[in-house]
């Protein structure tokens, strides 16, 4: 919720400093104020200039007007500009205007005039403290439900797995149903409008067995304060739009909306005189903006900083659409609010993705957490400034805002055994390039399977963009896409085995030419896990026998035949299951799923340069010799048994260590593969020589 | 007994289905104790796979899956799933190619748990 905020200060209370410490009680609130004058049009008049000077923004169909004309000079000395301007946010002005300063491009940027698009209805003064405060939620599929049989046909049963599942269990503020009814087969429930998202997310969650089905059927917000409005003041809407025009610093492309609770403009249109129409305000502005610009961009464009000084806010949630309509904002200003927690933020964690200054200064959690300042470093990885502090360098930044990946590269995971997957692979590669029948007959037995799928919406990369993209008759035939091909036995056809189907499906595809992984290993991504269960050749183990999982993403280029020429280039991700068999080396390809896409380069298996230790790599791999059967599944060894000695010799080859020693740390951490590690990494300067392998 | 096929695509489709809506309820799909890596990240055991999913540095997400593989990969039911398609994460209007295989085996009462989940970004624009 908006709390009152101090008393009003600033430009367009009376040109006084901000002092913001006062204490207020709920809401933001009318203060006693001049009322802003109506002409007689009935337009608002603003007696108070904006930052620029700007003054006279009219109610009604008032585009936004900028001072870019006005103050087009002073941009040649922009910040004697700023100084002469009062101070308005009760906080250092300097910083977020620097900020917005470097931010500065074209003045003339400035937002389309209001769109007619919107509904014109009439505001009102004040609002009926009624339900119509809250969204409406249709829920349905109950009835198949086990707890349908219960008394009350399971509807409180219904309603306490809502609240409880809608709640997030770190947040203090629980959902509660306002209201239901039933309508048929039917729940319609009112809740309140910041928790309308919470319980749509449970749409489809089973419920004592069945299926919900969860549906908004009455959202409030412009059109709630729309539907509250009666004739006696001018229409909201153009009133919401007038006090973003005024709030608007065209130059600095900073939208300020502090200190909203003592907005004469909002006052008077008693935007504040209810809770509910409280929580309405924000997402309506926001609306507003959204509806304002054409396109992200323009908006990105135009408004690079946003000040929500001065709100008494004790959590974002009121505000919290401000991430959805400027999820590019650069700087934002939240000093002098209420806030106490992270989790009075949390709803704007990992939003923002562009965010470069951030102000808190005059808020509780200053001194309440006082490591507040890791965490939102963390939120934001491209923040720079904090509190006017620098906290993180340009290159850090900039390197975040390229890489920009929500989820970490890390290097390829490579847990091969004795080399076994490393020589398949660079075997495997040139032979299908070469021969492809020699590659079946050495690798290939009559259980092994094959196929082949072709994903046609992955991208392709932005080089090959001008060059026409390659089509894909020679493998559609054979695409074996389970979310396509349905039926059964197409599916089954699609699946070629045995080593006689296999070479069949091989010598139909196009020649290849993969290149060299010694030679160009960048354009390689192999990865190698050991799975259980394999069939033993030998017939020795009825468990089977331990085999590894490859899995390879490449590129290609076909060739011509008859000219050599190569043809088409590809990406591939290919799948192998290995185990131990007749072929080549000793091992048999059990399984072997290649996917093709057009081509997308090999950037996104390069790993993020900045913390290297993570990456658990090939080379930091000791080489452990392990006794024959260890880790294996065996007669009469328990499967408990079988993964302490995988973990024990997963920590050998980190470490270097003997199995017994790996085996001991593990003990003592409880066979946690990581702590064992941490606790080796602290203790490995004591550890006696015959600790680790001798290489 | 449904078919592997069948398998793999219901199984599919309930991953990413829960992964979307709480990915903390993925749990359920990595009962026993877990020795392989996900997100290239030496991550065991269901408590360890769950904090890891968790804590992925986003809250939305959505998965569309593109294609779906799936073979018979052991002699006792194991099924190798290989699945590529895209993904949206909150805000972010760029959708990120991924490579998501799972290896599949039956746990003894007729249903299935993740053995290996070994997920890889393969295009990222």
């Amino acid at each position: 919720m908006l709390q009152q905020p101090p008393p009003p200060t600033g430009p367009r209370a009376s040109g006084r400093l901000a002092s913001s410490r006062f204490p207020s009680r709920g809401g933001i609130q009318k203060r006693n104020t001049t009322p802003a004058r109506v002409d007689k049009d009935g337009d608002l008049v603003m007696d108070q200039a904006g930052p620029n000077g700007r003054a006279s923004v009219r109610g009604r169909g008032a585009a936004i007007r900028g001072s870019a004309r006005t103050q087009r000079n002073s941009t040649s000395d922009p910040l004697g500009a700023r100084t002469s301007r009062p101070t308005r946010t009760g906080i250092d002005p300097s910083a977020i205007q620097k900020a917005v300063l470097r931010g500065m491009g074209s003045s003339e940027t400035a937002p389309r005039g209001p769109k007619s698009s919107l509904r014109n209805v009439r505001g009102r003064g004040s609002a009926r403290p009624t339900d119509e405060a809250w969204d409406q939620i249709t829920v349905k599929g109950f009835r198949q439900s086990k707890a349908a049989a219960n008394p009350g046909g399971g509807i409180s049963e219904l309603i306490a797995f809502l609240e409880r599942k809608a709640t997030h269990p770190d947040t203090p503020e629980t959902v509660k149903i306002k209201k239901s009814r039933l309508e048929g087969d039917a729940l319609i429930i009112s809740v309140r409008p910041e928790d309308t998202s919470k319980i749509e997310r449970l749409n489809k969650f089973q419920f004592a067995g069945a299926t919900l089905d969860i549906e908004v059927s009455r959202r409030k917000t412009v059109e709630a304060l729309a539907s509250n409005a009666d004739s006696e003041t001018p229409n909201t809407i153009e009133i919401l739009k007038s006090v973003l025009s005024r709030r608007y610093n065209t130059e600095a492309k900073l939208l300020d909306l502090s200190q909203l609770g003592s907005d004469p403009e909002l006052i008077n249109i008693g935007m504040f005189s209810t809770s509910s129409r409280e929580s309405k305000f924000f997402p309506a502005l926001m609306k507003i903006c959204d509806s304002i610009f054409t396109t992200a961009h323009a908006k990105e464009e135009a408004i690079v900083s946003v000040s929500l000084a001065n709100n008494a806010l004790t959590t974002i949630a009121s505000v919290t659409t401000l991430s959805q309509t400027f999820p590019a904002l650069k700087n934002l200003d939240l000093s002098n609010n209420k806030l106490k927690t992270l989790t009075a933020l949390e709803g704007w964690r990992w939003k923002f993705r562009k965010l470069d200054q951030l102000l808190l200064t005059g808020n509780p959690i200053e001194s309440v957490v006082p490591t507040y300042k890791d965490e939102i470093m963390k939120w934001y990885p491209t923040l720079t400034t904090l509190n006017t502090v620098r906290i993180r360098s340009l290159e850090d930044a900039r390197a975040a805002v390229n890489g920009k990946l929500p989820i970490p590269v890390l290097g390829p995971s490579f847990r091969d055994e004795a080399a076994i997957s490393e020589t398949f692979v660079k075997q495997f590669f040139p032979a299908y390039d070469g021969d492809r029948t020699a590659l079946v007959n050495g690798y290939y037995d009559a259980q092994s399977t094959f196929s082949i799928s072709v994903n046609l919406s992955a991208p392709h990369a932005a080089e090959i963009k001008n060059h026409k993209l390659p089509g894909w008759e020679a493998y559609l035939r054979k695409s074996r896409n389970l979310t396509k091909i349905t039926h059964t036995p197409s599916r089954m056809s699609r699946l070629y085995t045995g080593t006689e189907s296999i070479r069949d499906g091989f010598t139909t595809l196009p020649i290849t030419r993969h290149p060299d992984i010694m030679a160009e290993p960048q354009k390689w991504c192999i990865e190698c896990h050991t799975i259980p269960g394999l069939p033993d050749p030998t017939g020795q183990s009825s468990s089977g026998v331990g085999g590894l999982m490859v899995m390879v993403h490449g590129e290609f280029t076909e060739i011509d035949v008859s000219t050599g020429q190569s043809t088409a280039m590809r990406s591939f991700d290919r799948t192998f299951v290995l185990g131990p068999g007749g072929g080549a080396g000793g091992i048999r390809v059990a399984c072997d799923t290649l996917v093709l896409r057009q081509y997308g380069g090999y950037d996104a298996w390069q790993p993020e340069e900045e913390n290297p230790t993570s990456i658990p790599t090939a080379q930091a791999q000791h080489q452990i010799s392990v006794p024959a059967g260890f880790a294996l599944s065996g007669p009469g060894k328990t499967e408990e048994q079988v993964q302490k000695e995988v973990l024990a010799v997963e920590l050998s080859k980190g470490t270097g260590m003997t199995l017994e020693y790996s085996g001991l740390c593990l003990e003592q951490c409880g066979w946690n593969l990581e702590g064992a590690a941490v606790s080796f990494e602290q203790a490995k300067a004591t550890l006696p020589a015959e600790a680790f392998v001798t290489s | 007994m449904a078919d592997f096929n069948t398998i793999a695509q219901q199984f599919t489709e309930f991953y990413y289905n829960t992964f979307d809506q709480d990915r903390k309820n993925l749990a359920a799909l990595y009962v026993r104790r877990h020795l392989e890596p996900l997100y290239s990240a030496a991550i065991q055991g269901v408590a360890g796979i769950i904090e890891k999913l968790t804590t992925l540095p986003f809250e939305k997400v959505a998965h569309k899956v593109s294609t779906l593989d799936a073979q018979p990969s052991n002699e006792s039911g194991g099924i190798l799933v290989m699945v590529t398609g895209a993904l949206l994460v909150d805000e972010e209007q760029r959708p990120m190619n991924y490579t998501q295989v799972f290896q599949l085996l039956p746990d003894g009462s007729g249903s299935y748990y993740v053995f290996n989940d070994a997920f890889r970004l393969i295009y990222t624009g």
